[in-house]
């Protein structure tokens, strides 16, 4: 088991925040429960009521894909490639898919700047465990995701994840510990993101890139 | 490298309107959410059979538990939002499916929904199963491929879901239980 307890926050927007390891609790297990409607048919069902009476909520325009440039694919290779050029320490990266899109770097500038919007409406604010820098990172994925989905079939998927990393140096306003990233490979190359505040980087000029622990695409 | 003309017409959505993020519903003890933590998600996924510690990676340090019986409204959330964009999941296309995006969708929904209420200071115990498809479970067929599923701490157990099929399993029961590749919570 790993525990990677990455939970730490901006120094701006408090102290640090970081715990050794998990407290062995009284191991009790969990009690099975009454017999649920899934239990009988195998399947979840949302009922119909439940899908159209979604309360809705509005987002800031995402930005637009420049569909007139080339789209440059690079496969899990590539980015392998690319790390083992960017670092002494090059981490294991877990996917399932095997070749991404790269986005156009002003796109991905553009989206970053979106995603930063997205904070007031979503209510977005850093909690120790409910929302930490893991959960940035991930909201950040996952509404490249989301944003991706209608088109995905056509456009393939975008080269954006995240990553664990061990800060050895001070970053973006984030002080030594464990921390989670977003990282993604541009038109122009690869580039780490720091969710919380927008902080963009290339790869080759973020000083913690030895210490990456895991990539997740 | 390679490279493919673009060309198409590719144009993000206008608004995006989403179904509003979807309130867990946490088991409770005495006024607060029942608390768990990382060695007792192992010890729940090791009682349904799993087997191999190093395969099982966590991010936080204390996680509630979910309640069984509300779990379907998440998977009303997960395909209302997907539709809000334009992707059909129900008929998502086998193919080109990345499960991880979906896992990724309902953490990070049901966490900022949660964040909102503050009443709960734990960790949401919704992860991702990486397994390879050794066996054919239901709808979805056992051809080898590295699939990734949903999975949910409950007080039910540990409960794995795939979102196309709407399909729900216990871990215990879950075919392909021999062939996890990683659990990440």
């Amino acid at each position: 088991m790993t525990s990677l307890a990455v939970e730490c926050r901006l120094r701006s927007r408090g102290r640090f925040v970081g715990r050794l390891g998990a407290v062995l609790l009284a191991l009790t297990p969990v009690a099975a429960a009454a017999k649920n409607r899934w239990t009988e048919s195998g399947y979840l069902t949302p009922s119909s009521a439940t899908l159209a009476n979604q309360k809705m909520i509005t987002l800031p325009s995402p930005p637009e894909w420049d569909s007139s440039a080339p789209t440059r694919i690079w496969t899990i290779d590539d980015i392998n490639a690319e790390l083992a050029r960017s670092t002494r320490t090059p981490p294991p990266v877990n996917f399932l898919r095997t070749s991404f899109v790269l986005p156009d770097h002003d796109w991905l500038v553009k989206f970053k700047k979106w995603f930063s919007r997205l904070e007031k409406p979503l209510k977005m604010r850093f909690d120790d465990q409910v929302w930490d820098c893991d959960n940035y990172a991930n909201c950040f994925v996952a509404m490249s995701d989301l944003v991706n989905l209608g088109t995905q079939k056509e456009k393939g998927v975008l080269c954006i994840g995240w990553a664990t990393v061990f800060y050895e140096r001070p970053f973006a306003g984030i002080g030594r510990g464990p921390h989670a990233i977003v990282i993604v490979g541009t038109s122009e190359g690869l580039f780490i993101i720091e969710p919380q505040n927008g902080t963009m980087a290339a790869l080759r000029d973020f000083p913690n890139r030895h210490r990456i622990e895991v990539i997740y695409f | 490298m390679a490279l493919t003309p673009g060309g198409e017409t590719w144009a993000a959505p206008d608004k995006l309107r989403l179904p509003d993020f979807p309130v867990p519903a946490l088991v409770m003890e005495d006024g607060s959410p029942r608390e768990m933590n990382p060695i007792r998600l192992l010890r729940e996924l090791q009682s349904s059979g799993f087997r191999g510690y190093k395969r099982l990676e966590t991010m936080d340090y204390d996680y509630a538990v979910l309640r069984s019986d509300a779990l379907d409204e998440l998977s009303a959330w997960l395909e209302a939002a997907c539709q809000a964009v334009g992707f059909d999941l129900i008929n998502a296309p086998r193919d080109n499916y990345d499960g991880t995006v979906f896992v990724r969708l309902l953490s990070v929904s049901t966490s900022l929904a949660s964040l909102r209420e503050r009443g709960n200071a734990l960790a949401i115990p919704i992860g991702v199963l990486v397994c390879r498809r050794a066996k054919p479970w239901g709808n979805v067929p056992g051809d080898g491929i590295d699939e990734a599923y949903v999975i949910f701490a409950t007080e039910d157990g540990m409960l794995v879901y795939d979102p196309p099929t709407r399909q729900l399993i216990r871990l215990g029961d879950f075919p392909n239980r021999d062939d996890i590749v990683q659990i990440r919570f």
